[in-house]
């Protein structure tokens, strides 16, 4: 994943933080993922935000190494993205 | 109800329902709402318990903030429904604002008034399902129900209309119609035909009129004949009246609450308690209702008679029909004794019910439950024991129990007909 795309929630999702944790529903595949604490600080940070930029926010929330958070992170935003809960775009663009 | 299936990291849901529930109880507030938009409907159905005309409607803007409270509110999954919400002008609108903000959608509707042109713009808006509910594959059946001539002609291409413009469409069939519910085998043929989900409604559809009562509710023994209620296997029937049953939660009031056309809020569409309202209130105060923390702690343990009764695996009561119709939200009642009954005796290849067992009321009915299994396919009433937790209960909470059953609502349906079509 290049670190610096840009993240968005797709349309098609539907999502709420419910009692500390974000339920996504994907109005497509009509199915709801609940994400455990640290995916739902990501999830948070998705909309607008880079990989690289996520990196640094969960260095700086979370006690993990740089190198362990962005290859748990690119897993994370990767998986999103074959689930079609989040959308990528080049850098630069709106 | 098709809520969506589930996908979780650490698993442990079976489906999404589960997990929505599970999420409701950990806040323990409502993750779910029904949110009627119109006060009336342009089908005059037979089995409808609403009744419509009497609260007024919501402006668009009123709607747009009981919208915003419900987004803080950590609602995520929103039905929309009326009445018939088509009938109002800016439902687009609405849903289009209700997207905005977050929720995941399901529209109910008859879509007696879906064209094209709506089909194309409740697409555009993105909703997770539209309900579409047809009582039969024959035309006089289906009208007959709705009481409106011609109903069925448009209904049913115009669900075909929703799927061609890429809506996921789940067509409804409650089973209401006596002497046969041959109804809702018509829709499955349909239903099979169009490869669309097929959401059987096999609750209690009681009407609020005495005289409409009889003529709505389906006759139990034709349900399982007719393959529409699944018999019950006697060895899971006893297996699920074991102790820890008494201990699972009920579910009404806890993962969802119904918003009605004014603002109010109720716990189910038919739970006659006012638990604050949206327009003029506040989230906070439906939190604050006194019956709130009573839904998420009632358990089958709670409900007198049902929970002694055999039956319990084979039942599927309504809280608020027991309300109506036996007068008592939280005890046992004829309509749902008679479908478990019935679907025991199916399973059992026969039933027999012998005489009410010594320590019962002596005007005791044998059609009313609890019951105990004495031998395979033979039942003995029990007596229905009323502790002083359960009086105790009633006394906290008085709109739990009418000494006389249900009031006799005023029927003021709007029977719009045809004439009232748009071009």
């Amino acid at each position: 994943m290049n670190s610096d795309v840009i993240l968005r929630h797709s349309p098609d999702v539907a999502w709420r933080r419910i009692d500390g944790l974000v339920a996504i529903i994907s109005l497509e595949a009509n199915r709801v993922r609940l994400l455990n604490r640290v995916g739902s600080f990501l999830w948070e940070r998705c909309d607008g935000s880079t990989p690289e930029a996520l990196v640094g926010d969960t260095c700086a929330r979370f006690e993990v190494a740089e190198s362990t958070a962005r290859r748990d992170i690119d897993a994370v935003v990767r998986d999103l993205v074959s689930r079609g809960l989040i959308t990528t775009s080049p850098s630069g663009m709106a | 109800m098709g809520e969506p299936c589930v996908t979780h990291p650490d698993g442990g849901y079976r489906n999404g329902h589960e997990l929505l529930a599970a999420l409701a109880a950990r806040q323990r507030a409502p993750v779910a709402a029904h949110l009627q938009v119109a006060d009336r409907c342009n089908h005059a159905c037979a089995h409808c318990y609403q009744v419509q005309g009497q609260r007024g409607e919501l402006s668009f803007e009123g709607l747009c903030e009981v919208l915003d409270r419900l987004a803080s509110a950590g609602v995520l999954m929103l039905n929309v429904s009326g009445g018939e919400a088509t009938l109002r002008t800016d439902l687009v609108a609405i849903l289009r604002e209700a997207r905005r903000r977050g929720f995941a959608l399901r529209l109910y509707t008859n879509a007696f008034l879906v064209d094209d042109r709506l089909a194309g713009e409740i697409a555009e808006v993105g909703v997770l399902e539209v309900h579409v509910s047809l009582y039969s594959d024959v035309a006089g059946d289906h009208d007959a129900v709705t009481r409106v001539p011609g109903s069925w002609e448009p209904s049913r291409p115009r669900g075909e209309a929703l799927r061609g413009g890429g809506v996921r469409v789940v067509l409804k069939a409650p089973a209401t119609w006596s002497p046969t519910p041959r109804g809702a085998q018509g829709v499955e043929r349909i239903s099979s035909g169009a490869g669309v989900r097929l959401h059987r409604q096999l609750r209690d559809v009681l009407a609020k009129t005495a005289s409409r009562r009889s003529r709505s509710r389906p006759d139990p023994d034709a349900l399982v004949r007719d393959g529409c209620c699944g018999p019950g296997p006697p060895e899971r029937i006893r297996t699920r009246c074991a102790q820890e049953d008494r201990r699972r939660v009920l579910r009404v009031g806890t993962k969802s609450l119904v918003v009605l056309s004014n603002g109010d809020v109720q716990a189910c569409t038919d739970t006659p308690l006012l638990m604050g309202n949206l327009a003029s209130g506040s989230w906070d105060d439906v939190l604050a209702s006194p019956d709130l923390p009573l839904f998420h702690s009632l358990t089958w343990g709670d409900v007198h008679g049902c929970r002694d009764c055999d039956l319990l695996g084979a039942c599927a009561r309504c809280h608020a029909s027991a309300l109506h119709e036996a007068g008592d939200y939280l005890g046992p009642y004829a309509g749902a004794c008679a479908r478990a009954r019935a679907r025991y005796g199916a399973g059992a290849g026969g039933l027999e019910v012998l005489a009410p067992a010594e320590g019962c009321a002596a005007d005791r009915s044998a059609l009313v439950g609890p019951y105990r299994i004495e031998a395979p396919g033979v039942l003995r009433p029990i007596p229905d024991v009323v502790t002083a937790e359960d009086e105790a209960r009633a006394q906290r909470h008085p709109w739990i129990r009418r000494g006389e059953g249900a009031p006799q609502a005023r029927l003021v349906s709007l029977r719009l007909g045809r004439d009232r079509h748009p071009p």
